[in-house]
């Protein structure tokens, strides 16, 4: 059973009293908090899906594994909300590496009135004091809120979870809006899916073989037939041949089987703005005759989920192997890589100029520059690229009616679509996109041929540095 | 060996009007075959299973038409000698009867084996075994052996073609339409039923019910020619 199919979402929370989230049962869904210790932190980020929100009450830096902390923070940065309670516990949490993560420095205790910001709760109580960083927001005294990669992190300088906060009427209120804090959506969702092909007809020279196999049968078998009349044990050979055969058609079929059996994986790179690391979507259809048996090795660290419930054996978490369905088996993997490019737009006395910067030796084909519903044909990239923009290059978008044949075409197009319908303020302004190849993004299989489709999307950066 | 089955099945493999049979036959089964040839993806479950049913089920019943046709006269091989003309020689009746039988079988099997390598491609093309060149032989044999004995009886029975080709159609149209209208389990004595349900389970167990049936309406028809060779000699002497 599904987490997604007991409840709508799961809120963790680390603490050593497994208390203090009850009115969560008050909130609209079902929302189901789940107290845990540090050892039951997920160790890959894969590990928090169906998770909503962490809450930090307690911990012990000291007792999270380094692939732990990295989990937190990678999932954070993914669209995670992360809440920090204050008071005594966060004071502990000074010079850790939970502390770099959060928009205020927790700085000493005091003791603060707190009714104007948790109207109903008499004071004075104990909270910490907050110093916030660059980038964050203030709510008062008593929260600062920040934003990290897409995801979003709170800190209060209250405990939340002490016991005379527990039975505060706001307590329903104050979590319906941490669970409601913006965080980025994202460009490329599961409907990626859309642009797979849903089949793929047998090839032309499959076709001509089986037509040449079928006539030179037919044509053997009637000149036997003829020969047959005139020995008595004719029919003999005639049966000989029509077993020969058997076998040599049985395995053309097989061979334009294996033949026209293809995965077609279509991959975007979506970088996070604001983070070193960009989050790999990718949508996988295994276009087979009839299903069949089916093994894949995804890349690692990679997450894969059929995407239409189906049962599937995980001999490690990136070996994959099955059965599909006659339907056929789409696969949705998801990965982070470190962003494979970074860009900015920058406003100057001769226009606005574009700075891209790929790594690792990254190869941009057929680049675009995405801006309210406009794109802006670039060059190929192989190096770093500071390019002036003509104002008079931009064109708008407008996609085409029928669906494209070429796949990356309608990769392309599904992704230029995606971006021009984004409302505005949703994220960055402008977006490079472009075609790549980068092979560690492929998944591999020994059975199948696997077609690979690649793009990179990412956020620009603006003038101040920020999206 | 039987004399009956030894004259038709030469008759029906290797005269002139039998070997354009066949080749019909193997052509349209290629083209079938050719033409259900899928189109690699996702087509929903129903239809690709429809594929390969449409094209056992056809090679099935083209099986039956011909061993049904050979037998009742409506097409007519070069030296095939009729019930008729088998009442006429030395031959028991009840060799006779059994050689209509067997040679009904003969053929049904002979073009089962026939279509093989064509309905082995669509095998390998779905990932399967050779299992269902069997599990077709296991259902197509004794319908065609049944409906070629009830031909071979018919043409004992009417003089007329016209007559015979009306009952031989008749007969065709009650085993495969009018039994698969049979309510469940009954509809399973429909060819078409019982192909689809062997291909669907993989085993040929659920069409055993046809498959006796089958076998019991041939049993039928031969006593019934034995007793019609035993009549037509009856009449002869006492004409």
């Amino acid at each position: 059973m599904s987490l997604r199919s007991i409840a709508d979402g799961v809120v963790l929370v680390l603490t050593r009293e497994p208390a203090g989230l009850e009115h969560l049962f008050d909130l609209p869904g079902k929302l189901r908090p789940a107290y845990i210790a540090e050892a039951d932190l997920p160790v890959h980020w894969q590990g928090y899906a169906g998770v909503v929100l962490l809450v930090v009450h307690d911990l012990d830096p000291g007792m999270v594994t380094p692939e732990q902390r990295e989990a937190l923070a990678q999932w954070v940065e993914q669209g995670g909300r992360l809440v920090v309670s204050g008071g005594e516990p966060l004071i502990r949490l000074r010079d850790s590496w939970l502390a770099q993560m959060l928009p205020a420095e927790p700085r000493g205790l005091v003791r603060l009135d707190p009714s104007r910001e948790l109207p109903g709760v008499r004071g004075p109580i104990l909270a910490t004091s907050l110093s916030p960083r660059s980038g964050a927001t203030m709510h008062g005294q008593l929260r600062a809120q920040g934003q990290r990669g897409a995801g979003a992190v709170t800190v209060w300088a209250v405990d939340l979870l002490a016991p005379d906060l527990r039975t505060w009427n706001g307590q329903g209120a104050l979590w319906d809006e941490a669970l409601n804090t913006p965080v980025q959506s994202w460009l490329i969702t599961r409907d990626l899916r859309d642009v797979l092909p849903a089949s793929r007809p047998l090839t032309v020279a499959m076709q001509v073989w089986f037509a040449v196999l079928a006539l030179a049968y037919l044509g053997v078998v009637r000149f036997a037939l003829l020969r047959a009349r005139h020995s008595r044990f004719g029919w003999v050979p005639v049966l000989a041949l029509t077993l020969l055969f058997v076998p040599t058609v049985y395995r053309f079929g097989l061979h334009a089987r294996h033949v026209g059996t293809v995965a077609v994986q279509m991959s975007v790179v979506e970088g996070i703005a604001g983070a070193e690391e960009a989050r790999v979507r990718s949508v996988v259809a295994l276009l087979s005759p009839y299903g069949g048996a089916v093994g894949f090795t995804t890349p690692a660290g990679a997450r894969v989920q059929p995407i239409e419930p189906h049962a599937l054996t995980f001999d490690s978490p990136g070996a994959i192997r099955g059965t599909a369905p006659p339907s056929g088996l789409q696969l949705d993997v998801l990965q982070l890589m470190p962003t494979p490019v970074g860009g900015r737009l920058r406003e100057g006395p001769e226009g606005q100029r574009a700075e891209i910067t790929p790594r690792g030796g990254l190869r941009i084909e057929d680049p675009v520059l995405v801006r309210r519903g406009q794109i802006y044909h670039l060059p190929l990239i192989t190096t770093a690229l500071s390019i002036s923009l003509d104002p008079a290059r931009w064109e708008p978008f407008a996609s085409h009616p029928n669906p494209q044949a070429a796949l990356d075409d309608r990769l392309r197009e599904w992704v230029l679509a995606r971006i021009a319908s984004r409302p505005g303020g949703s994220g960055a302004s402008a977006w490079l996109v472009g075609r790549i190849n980068t092979p560690e993004l492929s998944i591999r299989s020994r059975s199948t041929s696997v077609e690979v489709h690649q793009l990179v999307a990412v956020p620009l950066q603006g003038e101040e540095g920020r999206p | 060996m039987n004399a009956v089955l030894r004259g038709d099945f030469r008759s029906r493999v290797s005269s002139p009007k039998a070997i354009t049979m066949h080749t019909i036959f193997l052509l349209v089964v290629a083209i079938l075959t050719y033409l259900a040839l899928p189109e690699i993806g996702r087509l929903d479950t129903p239809r690709q299973e429809g594929l390969l049913l449409v094209c056992v089920l056809v090679t099935t019943l083209l099986v039956m038409y011909f061993a049904s046709s050979c037998a009742c006269g409506e097409i007519a091989l070069e030296g095939e000698k009729s019930v008729w003309d088998l009442a006429a020689t030395s031959l028991p009746a009840g060799a006779i009867a059994l050689g209509k039988v067997l040679s009904s079988a003969a053929l049904a099997t002979v073009q089962v084996l026939f279509a093989s390598p064509l309905l082995a491609a669509t095998a390998g093309i779905r990932g399967e075994s050779l299992v269902i060149v069997w599990q077709v032989a296991f259902v197509a044999v004794p319908a065609a052996t049944a409906v070629g004995t009830a031909g071979a009886l018919y043409s004992a029975l009417w003089d007329s073609e016209f007559a015979r080709s009306f009952v031989h159609w008749m007969t065709l149209l009650a085993i495969i339409v009018g039994a698969n209208a049979l309510p469940p389990p009954w509809n399973a004595l429909s060819p078409v039923q019982a192909l689809a349900i062997t291909l669907k389970e993989g085993t040929v167990l659920p069409a055993l019910l046809a498959v006796t049936a089958y076998l019991a309406i041939a049993l039928g028809c031969a006593f019934a020619i034995r007793r019609r060779v035993d009549t037509i000699r009856l009449e002869a002497r006492a004409a």
